[in-house]
């Protein structure tokens, strides 16, 4: 994918597919996905299944980002939790098992920044999603108009570049 | 809800992918193990058919061939079929675990119809092997040439240079220096004085008219006169002495004529050429050759060995959270060969059906530690071969033993040798023993060969002399056994090698009973050339010191006589005189 198809994407997905729930759907994700380390299964299955569902790309991209971002603070909290669950007594069975596993390993479930992270992510995920929801209406209300209309899409649509490559 | 337009071209990648691995994946792999093997032994290689499977991954080689790059229409080695299965849940960890192996009809030195020789790179021949190889090549064999010359007519006789000759001038001159010195105490005339004064006294003795007085003068003369006597003969003794004394000039002389003798016939002697020197020249490229071959590939195994065998392979660095481990009940290897069964011919020369097995192949030791066991074992007839290898590389100081034992082999056309020393052997049997012995990066290795119920025709144009050649040859053709002894020690990078072997001892004793005759014959004329030397100068010396001598003792004698006549007048008178 080159550059442009990459902006183009993203400008389209700013525009277009924009339903609430398609909004709250991609900061979710983006949210679950950004506060786990990226180097594993678990985060590369997680983007898939993300970008399996009609979630909005950009702002799954920007969430990802975003939440990232703010790993230094949220691993401290995952980093407990995943913890706690990992060192629980009772799954230790469990857990064995998965480790003896064939590729399970390589979702890094051991790690407790991402068992963590996880498990916040999961547990969040609904109540995020609606609070999300709300974001896109507010989004299609009052956002949507001001970003098509920002300089830079119309930049980008006015170039003869752009207009060639979207025929 | 869910966007296929995401899902439908990746599901159509997957597909792609399986069917590249379908289709492509096993010819892939064909070229692949193909390239490799012809970059390892510098050879062409051949299979016929590679099957893998990914539901239970497995592998299967149909016959294999790799090319000898030394001998162009024979392979190293081809097998009939090799068939492992991959443990798969060690797969999805870059873990390639083999439980059991089998390779059929494993053979070696078999021929082929096409010639293998391939344009490639060759491997650099290390260091020792090369140095060998300038040694053997630069040994003397022009010196086994020129041992005719060097034996005997180089040995000149240098007149100047014997210590019996120079020990004679010496003798001359010291002699000449003795003389003076005799001669000089030959001269009685410091007696004269002692004479007047005895005469003297006689007359005084004469003179006095108290017969008393007179006694005791006369008695007092007397001892005087005793004195004289005595001192006179202690002179004259003295001379004699030193005039005998030349004669000892003679027992040094023996001594240097002995030492002369002793030194030029150290030139002389029987060449002596060592053993070692030609099992080198005879046997030594070859067999070089043979254990470069083997040592290259033992350098080509030892790049799968890791540097770092106790090296923690779990070990990863993570930047965020902590690794809880849980118990692993399997930790393998990157590389594990548990057992593999082998079975073949061996060579078609000699058909022994043999069977084998190597236990626990691996490229991480310190993972899996156990010892690298291979076990072989064929018997037909009287051919024998067994071999027991144990390799641990699993501790700090790695170490190996292996013994091999492959006797009763029949070989035939072997040459080994060319030029000027070559011994071809039509048929044979072979008998070798193999004890190899590693220790970190030492090695402590023996071969012994023994060729029986042989044939063996020999080329020797080692000298110059043909009679000599065809009497080494004659030594050597109704030879009918001889061993050769290979021993490889120090360190793995550059050990030392050393050759035995008791045909360089027929040639060598030969060479020596050859010359025997002629070096005693050379002797006895160089002896004869000392001993005329000697006497050339020792005649001069002699009638030189015989006319001195005889002068010497003429004068010895007059002056002696003189002081004698005169003192027993004086004696005579005075024992007259005093009966008086």
């Amino acid at each position: 994918m080159n550059p442009l198809s990459i902006i183009r994407q993203f400008v389209k997905g700013l525009l277009k597919e924009n339903e609430p729930y398609q909004i709250a759907l991609g900061l979710s994700f983006g949210m679950m996905i950004g506060i786990i380390p990226k180097n594993n299964l678990t985060a590369q299955l997680l983007f898939i299944l993300s970008l399996s569902t009609k979630a909005n790309i950009p702002f799954l991209i920007l969430s990802i980002f975003f939440f990232s971002s703010l790993a230094p603070i949220t691993d401290v909290v995952t980093d407990k939790i995943g913890y706690y669950i990992l060192t629980l007594k009772s799954l230790e069975p469990f857990f064995t098992k998965m480790y003896n596993m064939p590729v399970i390993p390589w979702t890094d479930f051991n790690n407790t920044v991402v068992m963590g992270g996880l498990m916040l992510g999961l547990s969040l995920f609904i109540p995020s999603y609606f609070l999300f929801k709300k974001f896109g209406n507010y989004y299609n209300l009052f956002l949507k108009n001001r970003v098509s209309n920002s300089r830079f899409v119309k930049f980008l649509k006015a170039s003869w570049l752009f207009e060639w490559y979207f025929k | 809800m869910i966007r296929w337009s995401y899902l439908i071209p990746r599901l159509v990648f997957v597909l792609i992918v399986y069917l590249f691995f379908y289709f492509a994946f096993d010819p892939l792999l064909k070229w692949t193990m193909i390239k490799s093997l012809e970059s390892v032994f510098e050879a062409k290689a051949e299979i016929k058919k590679v099957k893998t499977s990914f539901i239970n991954p497995s592998i299967e080689i149909e016959e294999l061939k790799v090319g000898n790059k030394n001998k162009e229409f024979n392979n190293l080695f081809e097998f009939k079929k090799l068939k492992f299965a991959l443990l798969s849940k060690p797969l999805f960890e870059k873990k390639f675990v083999i439980n059991e192996a089998s390779i059929k009809g494993l053979s070696f030195d078999t021929p082929r119809k096409t010639s293998c020789k391939i344009k490639i790179k060759k491997t650099e021949m290390p260091e020792f092997v090369k140095n060998y190889m300038a040694k053997a090549q630069d040994f003397a064999v022009d010196r086994l040439g020129e041992i005719k010359t060097d034996a005997i007519s180089d040995i000149k006789l240098e007149v100047a240079e014997l210590k019996s000759v120079n020990l004679l001038k010496e003798i001359e001159e010291k002699y000449n220096a003795d003389y003076k010195n005799i001669e000089e105490k030959i001269d009685f005339k410091k007696y004269d004085e002692r004479l007047k004064n005895i005469e003297k006294k006689f007359e005084d003795v004469k003179k006095e008219k108290n017969f008393i007085k007179q006694a005791k003068q006369a008695s007092e003369l007397k001892k005087e006169i005793d004195k004289f006597y005595k001192d006179f003969k202690k002179d004259k003794e003295e001379v004699s002495n030193l005039l005998n004394e030349v004669k000892d000039y003679y027992k040094s002389l023996d001594q240097a004529r002995k030492e002369d003798m002793d030194r030029i016939m150290s030139l002389a002697k029987i060449p002596k050429i060592d053993s070692e020197s030609i099992s080198r020249m005879l046997l030594g490229s070859d067999t070089v050759n043979k254990i470069n071959d083997y040592y290259s590939m033992a350098l080509e195994a030892e790049r799968y060995i890791p540097d770092n065998p106790k090296k923690k392979v779990f070990e990863e660095k993570r930047k965020r959270g902590r690794v809880v481990n849980f118990t692993k009940y399997d930790s393998y290897p990157k590389f594990l060969l548990k057992i593999a069964h082998i079975d073949g011919v061996l060579t078609p020369q000699n058909p022994i059906e043999y069977s084998a097995t190597v236990e626990n192949l691996t490229t991480q030791p310190s993972v899996y530690p156990y010892p690298l066991k291979i076990k072989l074992f064929g018997k037909k007839d009287k051919s024998e071969i067994s071999a027991n290898s144990s390799i641990d590389l699993s501790t700090d100081i790695a170490k190996s033993v292996t013994d091999l034992k492959y006797t009763g082999v029949k070989v035939s056309n072997l040459v080994y040798g060319k030029d000027k020393l070559k011994i071809e052997i039509p048929s044979s049997y072979l008998d070798t023993f193999v004890n190899i012995k590693t220790l970190g990066s030492d090695v402590d290795a023996e071969i012994k060969s023994v060729f029986r119920d042989m044939e063996l025709k020999p080329y020797v144009a080692i000298t110059k002399l043909d009679k000599l050649n065809k009497t080494i040859e004659n030594s050597l053709s109704g030879l009918k056994t001889f061993s050769l002894d290979i021993k490889l020690s120090g360190k793995l990078k550059s050990p030392s090698l050393s050759f035995k072997t008791d045909l360089a001892d027929i040639i060598s004793g030969s060479l020596e009973n050859a010359f025997k005759k002629e070096i005693e014959k050379a002797k006895a004329e160089i002896r004869e050339k000392i001993d005329l030397e000697i006497n050339k100068n020792k005649q001069k010396i002699d009638s030189l010191i015989k006319a001195k001598q005889s002068e010497l003792k003429e004068k010895i004698k007059s002056e002696s006589d003189t002081v004698t006549k005169k003192l027993e007048e004086i004696q005579k008178s005075l024992e007259k005189q005093i009966k008086f």
